[in-house]
């Protein structure tokens, strides 16, 4: 176990360092005179070529715990049982509780090829619909809603032009429309494959899921 | 620009089919839900008049000397006093026990006999009800029973109702059949002030043997706190149970 901790350590320094220190090299010829040619390689960090970029994405992701409570019921208590209530709800029916996803909107700002910041929203839904037996009829609406809005901060620990690995730091608000309360969201492993256009899968904690993806597009800040 | 159109809004379907799912079944659709809880309340009341009714008659039969198979007679004990008999029976899975006390009459003398309850050992017998004899009727009497101040064994709620039994003994079946010529009776929740009523009426004779075979029983659900009323008709035929189109006011 030690070996494969190890091992898997090397490996994410050796995908990190080398991302640090890799270098382009720049020809240049310059004549002198008729007879003598110099030439000139310079060799300079590929980190100088980087451009800032903006990052929008949009998301669906798992039921998570914080969501939940929220539009699962987890937690509540069951009502004590009333006779007067079943007779009156008796000519409907309840159709099943359905949990749509957690849909994610975030926006983050890259001046850095390991850091980016921004935000981003995460809605999450559940439906159900109490019917009348015979018509079929929408009576009541019993579906839970949750959005939580959070600033994020995001570290690519592994950077290239199609690749990304990463992790996110997210922490704001989320509500049930009813009541709001501090949360967060942890990205635990994060990557991006694509470079203008691109795909995501993440692992994580919070309001989001503990699995998401989604697509995403980014495009340069400033022209080069 | 339109195929990446395309791709975002595939890959949106995909995302919300991959992550979309049932977090708790719902309920079927059942135009006569309302009238079987109903009748699961009215059908409780019946039984449990039903069996004070099986052990009045079982003590009557004692007294005049029939004898039936074993398995017909409820475990109980009997007390013969002077012209007074006392028969005493309870459920084997409930700690409340119930009393029949002879004035010395035969129900076909005209006798009336009271019934009473008594939760657990700490209690005194309380009166709850009394059956009636008719004179010159051998297997007839009118049975009368209160137990709103204690409620039901098994659910909270209670019910009063009032009921002229006949019964034979059914040798095919092996059992009394017993036949509720009227049957009127109300019953809500205990415990607490009542928010609704159920009252029920016999509209044609019940027969019971082990269970409800047929009748046809009248059915009105009032709402105290809304104000709305349900009715329903009930009809049991070969015990199975229809219900009349309900009214809702």
């Amino acid at each position: 176990m030690k070996q494969l901790k190890t091992t898997l350590l090397a490996l994410v320094a050796l995908f990190v360092v080398q991302g640090v220190v890799a270098q382009t090299r720049e020809k240049s010829v310059v004549r002198t005179d008729s007879t003598t040619v110099i030439t000139i390689v310079k060799t300079k960090p590929q980190y100088s070529d980087f451009v800032p970029k903006h990052d929008i994405r949009i998301g669906v992701g798992t039921m998570s715990l914080v969501t939940s409570f929220a539009l699962d019921e987890v937690g509540c208590v069951d009502p004590i049982p009333n006779f007067r209530h079943d007779i009156a709800v008796g000519d409907s029916y309840l159709t099943p509780r359905m949990f749509i996803g957690n849909y994610t909107l975030s926006y983050t700002y890259q001046n850095r090829r390991w850091l980016q910041y921004g935000g981003k929203a995460v809605f999450g839904a559940s439906t159900r619909w109490r019917k009348e037996a015979n018509t079929g009829k929408k009576i009541e609406n019993q579906s839970y809603y949750c959005l939580s809005i959070m600033p994020s901060v995001r570290f690519n620990w592994f950077y290239r032009e199609k690749v990304q690995l990463y992790s996110t730091v997210s922490i704001g608000v989320v509500t049930d429309f009813e009541e709001a309360y501090p949360w967060g969201d942890l990205t635990l492993f994060g990557c991006s494959f694509g470079r203008k256009f691109f795909g995501f899968a993440e692992f994580g904690l919070g309001t989001a899921g503990w699995l998401r993806g989604g697509i995403g597009y980014r495009f340069n800040a400033v022209k080069k | 620009m339109r195929n990446y159109i395309s791709i975002v809004v595939v890959a949106l379907a995909a995302m919300f089919m991959a992550t979309s799912c049932e977090l708790e079944s719902g309920t079927e659709p059942n135009p006569n839900r309302a009238n079987q809880l109903l009748w699961n309340r009215v059908s409780d009341a019946v039984y449990q008049q039903h069996s004070h009714a099986e052990a009045v008659a079982q003590l009557n039969d004692t007294l005049i000397g029939k004898t039936y198979p074993k398995s017909l007679y409820k475990a109980c004990e009997l007390e013969v006093g002077e012209n007074i008999y006392t028969l005493t029976y309870g459920t084997t899975y409930s700690s409340r026990s119930y009393r029949i006390q002879t004035d010395g009459k035969l129900l076909s003398q005209g006798g009336v006999w009271h019934l009473y309850y008594r939760e657990g050992d700490y209690m005194e017998y309380v009166k709850m009800g009394k059956a009636v004899g008719i004179e010159g009727e051998s297997a007839k009497f009118n049975l009368f029973i209160d137990n709103s101040e204690w409620g039901n064994t098994y659910y909270d709620h209670h019910y009063t109702a009032e009921s002229e039994v006949e019964w034979e003994y059914d040798p095919i079946h092996e059992c009394r059949s017993v036949k509720y010529n009227t049957f009127k009776g109300e019953s809500t929740d205990s415990w607490k002030t009542p928010d609704y009523v159920i009252a029920f009426d016999l509209v044609e004779p019940m027969l019971l043997r082990s269970s409800i075979e047929q009748g046809k029983v009248h059915i009105l659900y009032q709402d105290l706190v809304d104000y709305t009323k349900r009715e329903v008709m009930v009809q049991i035929a070969n015990k199975i149970v229809t219900f009349a189109t309900p009214k809702l006011e």
